[in-house]
């Protein structure tokens, strides 16, 4: 009797420190791709099924590996909600940014770039969307993005360059000048106004 | 690319990241509510003992040294005598299996479809975790499917583009709209006997399928059947069908009479019986109303829907109304949960018991004839929507954002129980005659299979399937990177 209380202690004090370790980043993953009401949804979706799996969960890095590895499935899966995923675009505008707000015309500027961003984005494949975000947003290795897409590090180097290249034909395609000029004359457009 | 262009696409696309740091998400909101959820459901939930298959579960972590050489031996093994095979029985590729290897390197034989529905039922009580192999197929239009049916007599056809401009885009003044559904590419149809050879007849390479002229996500689109030994493909370059017969890989096309209808008009989804076709499109804007504003999250179009049915034998064509639109249910001021938004459409008809189901993201339908349509307001189990619609013999299935969900009379709904393996169940469906209802996982890897599609269970492991069709003895199935597979189920 007192080893099975032991063995759910170990399992609660498992869960607990996963959940203090990684909510964070997969609450982030969930509100970077979808509106703040699904991502709270799947963020405890997530957590459910890691309580219920719990023995089947590896251990060390391999965990959050797992998790995210969970956590794409059920964003794949949410996804399948069209009247959920047509919004999109509208739910990245709503997604508040923490922190103290950026003055009124810098928010401006940074949500007509963002949007157009966000909205090359949508026009790329679903594989080649996943493999930058998980890369530039979500800041994973390529051994990382690997485990959680279930290939290669080799094959998730060239899914990364392909997707670069398939993003730069929508995102030039579009007629956008690159991110540098369009900084470079914003400050210039600043100090004139300085001046 | 130079470095310093991968850069500026690098920071373009970082500076859009929409939570730039998840540290400071501690203690928010968001966070707390997700604790509050997790300890809700924690309470409620009991724990699942140990799942002991001997298939991979989970998403797929990094292979142990000993795996990475088993599976580097069998590769190796498997790509031998799948090319010895080839060469015998093709002179061309063969689809080659892909990881895990399966026990045999050949593909079997297709056994007859069996339409005996009590043979299938008893032969699905049989499925577990053995004796399900897969083949990877290698043919031009995979990573380019749309749709899939299978045909009556065994086999598949695959309606397929290389383009990939179906990818919707939203705007704020709704011209994006026009011109994303003016770069939707050609299409072509391949079909195969017994999915392992796969046809791709020349008539079919202009066929241009018509409800990419509205944006849709998430759930596959309706655009191709079958009815007898003909394939009936949506086209928007005769606003109607084209149906052609495999056989003698002759096509005719049916043109509706639109000349009516004075809004802007599209098709949604087509289905069959044994003998006809329907087509379900729509009209907005109908009856000289402004213009919709697209955009707003919250705009709504004024919509009528419309359906054809058509006999492919005589070419007869009935069209019909149905008696509600969303602007009828929701009203102009504002959109309801589930209603139509601007550029978007959802269809998804069945023939299930000798009616015809339609559903159209909030609104229910059915009819006896195809032609007289009557609205159910309030379905049993409504967060059933926007659906697409799978009949089988015994359970209309319904795949639907949060899962797979079944009724027995084709107006009220009901939620399966969650399969045995302690994952989330069932998310979108297959029945064939020859063994019954397969499915999707919603959170775990591989197969679910049914009896009657009320109660499933995990059957079967790699791959990972996003989508699939059976046909006889034989399941295509896709993963999410629009790999295709034949899985093919050999009981011992």
């Amino acid at each position: 009797m007192f080893g099975s209380v032991g063995v759910v202690m170990d399992r609660d004090h498992r869960f607990r420190v996963l959940y203090l370790e990684q909510q964070p980043d997969v609450l982030a993953y969930f509100l970077r791709r979808l509106d703040r009401e699904d991502a709270v949804e799947s963020c405890a979706e997530v957590f459910v099924t890691l309580w219920r799996r719990l023995d089947q969960v590896p251990d060390g890095k391999d965990a959050r590996l797992w998790l995210f590895g969970v956590a794409r499935h059920v964003l794949r899966n949410r996804r399948r909600s069209s009247r959920r995923w047509r919004r999109l675009i509208g739910r990245y505008a709503s997604v508040g940014r923490p922190g103290p707000p950026p003055q009124p015309e810098a928010v401006v500027v940074r949500r007509a770039e963002d949007d157009a961003v966000l909205a090359a984005l949508l026009r790329l494949r679903s594989a080649d969307r996943e493999v930058l975000t998980l890369r530039l947003w979500e800041e994973a290795s390529f051994d990382d993005i690997a485990c959680v897409v279930g290939c290669s590090r080799h094959a998730a180097e060239q899914r990364y360059a392909r997707a670069l290249r398939r993003f730069r034909s929508v995102w030039d395609g579009a007629g956008h000048v690159s991110v540098k000029e369009t900084k470079r004359s914003r400050q210039g457009q600043e100090q004139i106004r300085e001046t | 690319m130079k470095r310093d262009e991968v850069e500026r696409l690098e920071a373009a696309v970082r500076d859009a990241n929409p939570v730039p740091s998840a540290v400071d998400l501690i203690n928010s909101e968001e966070a707390a509510a997700v604790t509050l959820l997790v300890q809700q459901r924690r309470r409620t939930m009991t724990t699942t003992p140990t799942h002991t298959a001997s298939h991979p579960t989970g998403p797929p972590l990094r292979p142990r040294r000993s795996m990475v050489w088993a599976f580097a031996a069998g590769f190796v093994l498997v790509v031998l005598v799948v090319g010895a095979a080839a060469l015998v029985l093709r002179g061309r590729d063969l689809p080659v299996t892909d990881a895990p290897a399966p026990t045999v390197a050949t593909i079997p034989e297709q056994s007859t479809p069996s339409t005996d529905a009590a043979a299938a039922a008893g032969s699905t009580r049989g499925y577990g975790t053995e004796g399900w192999e897969w083949f990877k197929i290698i043919e031009p239009w995979v990573g380019s499917v749309v749709d899939f049916a299978s045909l009556p007599r065994g086999g598949f056809v695959v309606a397929a583009t290389d383009e990939w401009a179906w990818t919707p885009v939203e705007s704020s003044d709704g011209t994006e709209w026009q011109r994303v559904a003016g770069a939707v590419g050609e299409w072509s149809v391949f079909w195969s006997p017994d999915g392992i050879e796969w046809r791709d007849a020349d008539p079919q390479r202009e066929v241009t399928v018509l409800p990419l002229t509205r944006g849709f996500m998430g759930s596959r689109p309706q655009v191709v059947t079958t009815v007898g030994g003909q394939v009936v493909v949506l086209d928007r370059t005769v606003f109607g069908i084209r149906i052609g017969d495999l056989e003698t890989q002759t096509w005719d096309a049916i043109e509706f009479d639109t000349s009516d209808l004075v809004g802007e008009i599209g098709l949604l989804a087509v289905a069959s019986n044994e003998t006809e076709v329907l087509v379900v499109g729509y009209e907005d804007d109908y009856g000289g109303a402004a213009p919709a504003e697209c955009g707003e999250a919250q705009s709504v179009v004024a919509t009528r829907y419309v359906t054809w049915l058509v006999d492919p034998r005589s070419g007869e064509v009935q069209r019909s109304s149905l008696p509600v639109g969303h602007e009828d249910v929701n009203g102009p001021a504002g959109l309801v949960a589930g209603g139509r938004v601007c550029g978007e459409s959802y269809g998804s008809v069945a023939w299930f018991k000798d009616q015809w189901v339609l559903n159209l993201a909030d609104l229910w339908f059915v009819s006896a004839d195809g032609v007289s349509w009557t609205y159910n307001p309030t379905p049993a189990g409504s967060e059933a929507l926007p659906a697409t619609l799978l009949a089988g013999p015994d359970t209309l299935l319904a795949e639907v954002w949060n899962g797979l969900w079944y009724s027995e009379n084709g107006t009220d709904w009901v939620q399966p129980p969650e399969p045995d393996s302690g994952a989330r169940g069932p998310s979108e469906a297959a029945y064939s005659p020859s063994f019954g209802y397969v499915a999707t996982p919603w959170s775990q890897a591989g197969l679910y299979v049914s009896t009657d599609g009320r109660e499933w269970h995990h059957a079967c492991c790699w791959p990972d399937i996003q989508d699939l069709t059976a046909s006889g003895d034989r399941i295509l199935a896709l993963d999410e990177f629009g790999r295709a597979y034949l899985i093919v189920y050999k009981p011992s």
